[in-house]
């Protein structure tokens, strides 16, 4: 197998506005090798290999490859340099046919000569083991049948590097492993494999070398062989350092043995389907008690978005029951949960949550606009409305110029506060908070925390969905761990350690006494 | 406070219009000079000949009335992003619920049957665009072409009903016998001649204004237009407000409708939507939303409406050029409004 | 029984000489809705190509200049409307309405400057049925389908040429790529922008012959209402026919008996007004519509304009 270096990447460095992305990451790929990127949701392992795919163009730093400096601006920049990448969300026309994937946009000429096309594709298929029906439309394939056209496309480039962004959090274990299959076929003839992923044990069998990035910075590059899984946690979850500001622990977690209150919200058995008709939630149970945050963690796309939408009866769940208090609310619409005292910080702020073209008073009013004071009978008192959201924006620190200005102005930081100032307008039974501090600084986010626990102290039941471990533990008074819409555990406070939760994320049952097996 | 918004923004919002209306008139001169007139008597016919006399002033209101009540019709439903083009059809459904009124009860004293036959107009309309509300609702069917439709079927049924039973048999033209002097909207003023129906059509965009920018169900149109599955998602009923707002807007339509018959033709016409269906869209798209913007929008088309029939009269320009002109305003208008944009 | 089957016969004949616009607009509409382009200006557009043709083919007496200029026409509004849907990223349905109504009043405006107003209308030498030998002579089949008009051969070719172009083509399956999913085919090197602005310009010529179509058959002459609301109905055409050029060609024979029904049902004497059977073409329409909805299937990125630096979640 020939040596050398495919691609270097010096001191790279990436913003966003305020936010640094990347801070100073290097990064080498070998000729040959799988070199995993691995770090949590966040972690800058996507941003990094889209500076290399040309995606994004970094604010310092510089970029080999084989050897030679490059400079590239755009997709096409990078295919040209032979680096080619297949992101989590596949570019993939739905109506159209495997085959008529792999072809769009390649060639010469008007006429396809099919027959011929297809023969290559055949033979790339076979070569590198990815089987896939050419004639079947994208839309009715199984997800790793999609990713499998998906790389194939790719490969007729010929690419020497080709980066897999999460390739396997969709797919079922079979299918992962025809995928690492051709993985290997690929490195057997020379190219260069990047495999970004959060997950520790697939690669330890998957990678030769693994780099581990958190916050944006490096925080080292390992070879398998020398590396244990515990090890490559600790890398990944930041080992010592845990810089958590403000918020005493002390005075956010009961510390006595867990008193839960009354049963607030009973979900019994549910099983949602996602947009796509597949199970996103399998048969959850839980109970919810007034006076409790309960966390629920989870790599995101494991059904915890349909679980918040069932709750608040966005989406109608295929089975099972949600009570309310003991009444069966499973079949209700979002205005009766809303109107029950149910609150809702939804995660897609923009498509779920925003009203674009109306103020940011009108924003805030949303769901409360018909009661009192807000409405008397079929009017509204706006004067009522302002005061209110003069009040919010104060609270909660909402920069915009005036409450009357229109809310899709606002910056996405502050439209996030526009929601959450929103849901926690009045005290709630109920608030099912999905990734509320996301975007956020860390005062707001604190804001958002003390405000979450002094909806908990007036007796309300949260349910608190989010990427984020560290906030969970520091707030949750259990933890409910989701992979793939089931349940797969659920942990008090003295059992919250990131490994273990880390480890059920990923899917792995948890054992008795700690080991893993 | 209440407003927040300050003057030079305010002019700032003005800049396209006024972009779009020297283009567009820009425009007119460039065809009046092809045609080989006098561009200047153009523009002054075009421009002034609505004020010229007070019977000039009297047909400009004539048409202002049902000209503002169609925009509304249309502006409605535009809320939650729906193009009500079928108020042409509504218009007429409630000219015949108009006379319909008129001409079965024709005994009834005008303090009664007045407010009956401008309320029977209202809900011919509202029951003419229920069947495309309807249609959206169950179906997900395109408002745009079912209301087209629509209006292509109220034809027929006008003409039906004109060259039925209540036909006029004395009039070369389709068109029905008048209605009842005591159902006559009475006369404010008679030179220039306007009737209640000009205080009606003044009156009417001031409560749907308060409507939609007051009440609980205008706030949730709103919300509805703005962002529907967010309305959806904080509780509102989204799908259920685009075919109302289309009812409502039939309504309106069909009000002008009757408008029209009682206080201008006493009677169901051929034809005599005139060109309101299509002005209509223009003003409300020019307009679009704001509502001090749609009168005053309602009024500059009235203005070189008349303008251009004056135009036919003294210089022989076809009127059809006006048409041109105004859809042309309408572009103008919407490149003005990318490039202001753009430039922030 | 002869007497029947001479009435179907022209009936018929009627009725495919009358499908020649739908099947056009149809076809017009198609090209243009899968790069994405949703043309409503129909009606507006027929008129005024109808308008340019007649007044092109009255002033030199020739049917082929008169068609051209028609498809000039066309292809200036198709122009237009990709400037302000494309470029300016305005709303299609906004863009298409403006076009419809500036198309009427350039059509009557053109009308009324180079005929003016006279008492007999001035006419224009119509299409004639080019009798294909021997075809021809078949009963019914004979003066149905093989005695049409060139421009009917014209649009079946068109038809089947346009779906060549989109189904077997690497041209055709980019550019429906383009109606798909843009943000897809903008990575995959395809000009969005270029596809949508070509595929309109030349959907608006196909719309130009559509109504320049109309002044030259049958009678001749033009009025303002010779679109009749076909335009709109071809919108209906194009669902129906989910927007693919073969089952548009064959749902324009049902649109157009529909259309024919109205004219020809009087000669029935049915004992309705014969208002009524004007309507039939629209209701039928209607009810069309109400089933094509429920399987909506069209491009997926129809209507929505493509704008390379909206943020995608």
């Amino acid at each position: 197998m020939p040596n050398g270096t495919l691609v270097e990447m010096k001191g790279v460095v990436k913003r966003f506005g305020e936010l640094l992305a990347l801070d100073h990451v290097d990064f080498t790929l070998e000729r040959g090798e799988v070199h995993a990127l691995l770090g949590e949701n966040g972690a800058g392992k996507t941003t990094l290999m889209n500076v290399l795919f040309g995606l994004y163009r970094a604010n310092e730093g510089e970029v080999f490859v084989e050897g030679k400096p490059v400079s590239i601006r755009d997709p096409k920049d990078a295919l040209a340099q032979g680096v080619a990448m297949v992101h989590q969300h596949f570019k993939l026309v739905a109506n159209f046919t495997a085959l008529e994937n792999i072809l769009l946009g390649t060639g010469r000429g008007l006429q396809f000569d099919k027959k011929a096309e297809r023969e290559k594709v055949e033979k790339l298929s076979q070569e590198y083991g990815l089987v896939v029906d050419l004639d079947s439309k994208i839309r009715d394939l199984p997800v790793g049948a999609q990713q499998r056209v998906e790389i194939l496309r790719v490969l007729r480039r010929e690419p020497k590097v080709l980066i897999l962004d999460e390739p396997t959090s969709s797919l079922t274990p079979q299918e992962a492993d025809v995928l690492l299959g051709a993985i290997d076929k690929l490195t057997e003839k020379g190219l260069g494999v990047v495999f970004i992923t959060h997950k520790v044990k697939e690669v330890m069998a998957v990678a030769d070398r693994i780099t581990v990035l958190k916050g944006g910075r490096l925080m080292g590059t390992v070879s398998v062989s020398g590396a244990s899984e515990k090890e490559l946690v600790e890398l990944m979850m930041g080992g010592k350092e845990f810089a958590r500001p403000l918020l005493d622990p002390s005075q956010i977690r009961r510390q006595e043995a867990l008193s839960l209150g009354e049963p607030i919200l009973e979900v019994s058995n549910l099983t949602v389907e996602s947009s796509k008709g597949v199970a996103a939630v399998s048969d959850l149970s839980f109970v919810l008690h007034e006076g409790e945050i309960l966390g629920v963690a989870g790599v995101s796309g494991n059904g915890q978005r349909e679980l918040a939408e069932a709750i608040m009866a966005v989406r109608r769940p295929k089975s099972g029951s949600i009570k309310l208090k003991g009444v069966d609310v499973t079949k209700r619409t979002p205005h009766w949960m809303l109107a029950q005292g149910v609150s809702y910080i939804p995660e897609d702020r923009m498509g779920d949550g925003l009203l674009p073209t109306m103020s940011v008073a009108e924003n805030l009013m949303l769901s409360h606009h018909y009661v009192p004071p807000y409405a008397r009978g079929f009017v509204i008192n706006y004067e009522v409305v302002e005061e209110t959201a003069k009040k919010a924006v104060q609270d909660y620190n909402i920069k915009t110029p005036s409450v009357s200005t229109h809310a899709g102005r606002l910056s996405g930081g502050n439209i996030q506060k526009v929601l959450i100032a929103r849901a926690l307008l009045t005290p709630s039974k109920v608030v099912v908070a999905h990734n509320p501090t996301r975007g956020l600084d860390i005062a707001t986010t604190d804001l958002v925390l003390k405000n979450l626990i002094s909806q908990r102290e007036g007796g309300a039941g949260i349910v608190l969905i989010s990427e984020d471990l560290d906030e969970l533990m520091m707030v949750s008074d259990r933890i409910l761990v989701l992979y793939r819409g089931t349940l797969m555990g659920v942990l008090a406070p003295d059992r919250y350690d990131k490994y273990t939760i880390g480890a059920l994320m990923a899917g792995r049952p948890m054992h008795e006494g700690g080991k893993q097996g | 406070m209440s407003s927040g918004i300050k003057l030079d923004e305010y002019v700032d919002k003005m800049v396209p219009y006024l972009i779009g209306i020297v283009a567009a008139l820009s425009a007119a001169g460039l065809i009046l000079a092809a045609l080989g007139k006098n561009v200047l008597q153009g523009y002054a016919t075009l421009l002034t000949a609505s004020f010229g006399s007070t019977t000039n002033v009297g047909l400009l209101i004539l048409k202002f009335i049902p000209l503002l009540m169609m925009s509304l019709a249309f502006s409605v439903p535009l809320i939650v992003r729906k193009f009500n083009v079928g108020n042409e059809g509504q218009f007429l459904l409630g000219a015949i619920g108009a006379v319909t009124v008129g001409l079965t009860f024709s005994d009834l004293p005008g303090a009664l049957g007045l407010p009956l036959l401008l309320l029977s107009s209202m809900l011919f309309g509202l029951a003419w665009a229920a069947v495309p509300a309807l249609m959206l609702y169950k179906f997900r069917v395109n408002e745009v072409i079912s209301t087209i439709l629509m209006n292509f079927i109220s034809f027929y049924l006008v003409l039906y009903v004109a060259t039925g039973s209540w036909r006029d048999e004395f009039a070369g033209h389709p068109e029905t016998r008048p209605i009842p002097a005591s159902f006559e909207l009475p006369l404010l003023s008679a030179n220039p001649q306007v009737s209640l129906g000009f205080v009606i059509s003044i009156v009417l965009p001031l409560l749907v204004y308060y409507y939609v920018f007051k009440s609980v169900q205008g706030y949730e149109l709103r919300a509805a237009g703005a962002n529907d599955r967010a309305a959806y998602v904080f509780g509102i009923n989204s799908k259920l407000l685009a075919p109302f707002a289309i009812m409502l807007g039939g309504a309106l339509a069909g009000l002008a409708g009757g408008i029209e018959v009682a206080g201008l033709q006493f009677r169901l016409l051929e034809g005599m939507q005139s060109n309101y269906g299509a002005l209509s869209i223009i003003v409300a798209l020019i307009a679009s939303g704001n509502p001090l913007g749609l009168f005053l929008s309602a009024l500059f088309i009235s203005v070189i409406e008349i303008g251009g029939s004056a135009m036919k009269a003294t210089m022989g320009v076809p009127v059809e050029t006006v048409y041109v002109i105004e859809a042309l305003l309408l572009l103008f208008i919407l490149m003005a409004n990318v490039y202001r944009r753009r430039r922030r | 029984m002869t007497d029947l089957l001479a009435q179907l016969t022209d009936f018929f004949s009627l009725a495919v000489a009358v499908s020649v616009p739908y099947i056009l607009a149809g076809q017009s509409m198609t090209l243009a809705g899968r790069t994405g382009v949703f043309l409503v200006f129909n009606e507006g557009v027929m008129l005024a190509s109808a308008s340019s043709t007649f007044l092109v083919a009255y002033l030199t007496g020739n049917i082929l200049l008169g068609l051209l200029a028609g498809a000039l026409t066309g292809a200036v509004f198709g122009l237009i409307m990709s400037f302000f849907s494309v470029t300016l990223k305005q709303d299609q349905f906004v863009v298409g309405l403006a076009l419809f109504i500036m198309g009427v009043g350039v059509a009557n405006m053109l009308y009324k400057i180079v005929i003016g107003v006279v008492s007999t209308p001035p006419q224009v030498p119509t299409l004639k049925g080019i009798g294909i030998p021997l075809l021809s002579d078949i009963p019914f089949l004979g003066p149905v389908i093989f005695d049409q008009s060139g421009m009917f051969y014209f649009a079946v070719a068109l038809s089947l040429a346009l779906w060549y172009f989109l189904y077997r083509t690497r041209y055709g399956l980019n550019l429906r790529s383009v109606g798909e999913n843009p943000r897809v085919s903008d990575s995959l090197g395809i000009n969005v922008f270029r596809t949508r602005y070509l595929a309109t310009i030349v959907a608006g010529m196909i719309m130009g012959l559509a109504g320049g179509y109309l002044p030259l058959y049958f009678t001749g002459t033009y009025t303002p209402a010779l679109v009749g609301g076909r335009g709109w109905i071809a919108i209906a055409l194009t669902l129906f026919g989910r927007w693919s050029p073969l089952p548009v060609l064959g749902g324009a024979l049902v649109f157009s008996v529909a259309d024919v029904f109205g004219t020809y049902g009087q000669i029935l004497d049915l004992p309705v007004s014969p208002y009524f059977l004007f309507m039939v073409p629209f209701i039928v329409t209607l009810v069309i519509l109400v089933q094509v909805y429920r399987k909506a299937e069209l491009p997926q990125a129809l209507g929505k304009a493509y704008d390379r630096e909206s943020v995608e979640d």
